[in-house]
């Protein structure tokens, strides 16, 4: 995972060169999410990084601030729906999440959150659980 | 937990903390140029491979690693032994997980899209290869059959860490306990089934001394069975364990609902891309735990 705060930098970019350099953590998808602190944009696809970016890719990507990806599949299958940084949220307020490392409770979660969700959501946990102010976990 | 924005950068502590790291970061996971917990993962390895020499020496006229994974081991292993170094094969690095579901045509090509035998080097040598861990055995057995049919006159094998024998819940894809291959046979039935005249894995003291971490703090789960934290019942583990139908238990309120027939923890029939599981071979003919990347991207819009 990489992520950067700068504004008046190319964030996108230089995601990139970091997910470059964390290839070795993980060659199945690759994905940057940047935001202006208004919108979020998520690019992510199958594939080494630099088979998913190219100069038009990255030109899309606009803002200060970013969060990249490469992901090695441990819990959840080698898909694009689980390809991360995972995109969700509510009225109001969207998140982007890039995750590393296993919950191993992760079935007990997901459980959890989905008793407490109209319609419950499916792929990663962490895509399940965005940090948004809608959902408090039981007292 | 750190958090940077416009205010600059400030950090918070959560809970306490209680580090059990991955050992195997040092084995194999880690770019060699990365420093953990204050010890060079390359120099690391490098004296994973000089205790390897200590505890398994061999009469040999050359060490050579399987590169790149192999080398800072095999260096290591040729300084304490005393016997040249030398580089037997040659690695395309190119080759990635493109394209893991190959033809059959291209799968016979096997271990030799990835790795090819310098001839000149191996003819006639008693060779020390190298390599940092056996998992299910085929990439070895490729290796030794083709370093023989280049001329080599003796295989002796050494890995840089001990036998891969248990599963890992916290981030590395290794293959179910009865693909691995140390899990039911023992070293010598292991050296006669990929076809080396001798193999030698380093002991877990070796491997862990070499990190120059106290052993509380490293998790060597893979290796000894022993995880640092306990483990969910059976079924509530695994790379599928997300694409199961909700609610696996009775913990959830809502998901599946009553009428539904399908039993608990059964995949949902329409919902979820195929679980990859099934058997994706990549250009070794192997199972790979990287999963159908390729192979699905043929079934998204």
């Amino acid at each position: 995972m990489f992520g950067v705060w700068a504004p008046g930098e190319d964030v996108a970019k230089l995601t990139y060169y970091g997910l470059y350099a964390l290839q070795h953590r993980g060659q199945e998808s690759a994905g940057i999410a940047t935001s202006d602190g208004k919108r979020l944009l998520v690019y992510k696809d199958m594939g080494l990084v630099s088979q998913v970016f190219d100069e038009r890719s990255l030109a899309s990507l606009t803002g200060h601030l970013a969060v990249g990806h490469c992901r090695y599949s441990t819990t959840g299958g080698s898909t694009w729906e689980n390809a991360q940084p995972t995109l969700d949220g509510h009225d109001g307020s969207t998140v982007a999440l890039a995750h590393n490392g296993n919950l191993i409770n992760a079935a007990d979660l997901r459980d959890l959150v989905a008793g407490h969700r109209v319609e419950g959501h499916r792929g990663e946990i962490a895509r399940a659980t965005p940090p948004t102010p809608r959902w408090s976990p039981p007292s | 937990m750190i958090a940077i924005d416009e205010d600059g950068l400030r950090s918070q502590r959560f809970a306490p903390a209680a580090p059990h790291g991955c050992v195997f970061e040092y084995v194999y996971l880690a770019r060699p140029d990365t420093t953990i917990a204050g010890r060079g993962v390359h120099e690391a390895r490098v004296e994973m491979g000089r205790t390897l020499a200590r505890e398994h020496p061999v009469e040999a006229d050359m060490v050579m690693p399987t590169p790149e994974s192999g080398t800072p081991a095999a260096i290591g292993y040729a300084q304490e032994s005393g016997i040249p170094y030398g580089q037997g094969l040659v690695k395309n690095s190119y080759v990635g997980r493109t394209f893991i579901a190959p033809s059959q045509t291209i799968r016979q090509l096997g271990i030799r899209l990835k790795l090819n035998p310098l001839r000149e080097v191996i003819k006639g040598k008693r060779l020390v290869v190298v390599d940092d861990t056996i998992v299910r055995g085929n990439t070895q057995r490729a290796l030794v059959r083709m370093l023989r049919e280049a001329g080599a006159a003796e295989v002796h094998v050494r890995i840089s860490a001990p036998p891969v024998q248990w599963p890992c819940f916290f981030g590395i894809d290794f293959p179910t306990r009865a693909e691995l291959i140390a899990t039911g046979l023992a070293v010598e039935e292991v050296c006669t089934s990929i076809g080396a005249d001798s193999l030698g894995y380093i002991s877990e003291e070796g491997m862990v001394a070499a990190t120059r971490q106290p052993p509380e703090r490293l998790c060597t789960a893979c290796f000894t069975g022993v995880y640092p934290v306990a483990m969910p019942e059976d079924g509530r583990l695994g790379k599928g364990v997300l694409e199961l139908e909700l609610p696996l238990g009775g913990g959830g309120r809502g998901g599946g609902g009553d009428s539904d027939p399908r039993a608990v923890g059964e995949r949902h029939p329409h919902r979820q891309a195929p679980l990859v599981d099934v058997p994706v071979l990549d250009v070794d003919g192997v199972p790979t735990s990287a999963g159908g990347g390729a192979a699905e991207a043929v079934l998204r819009p």
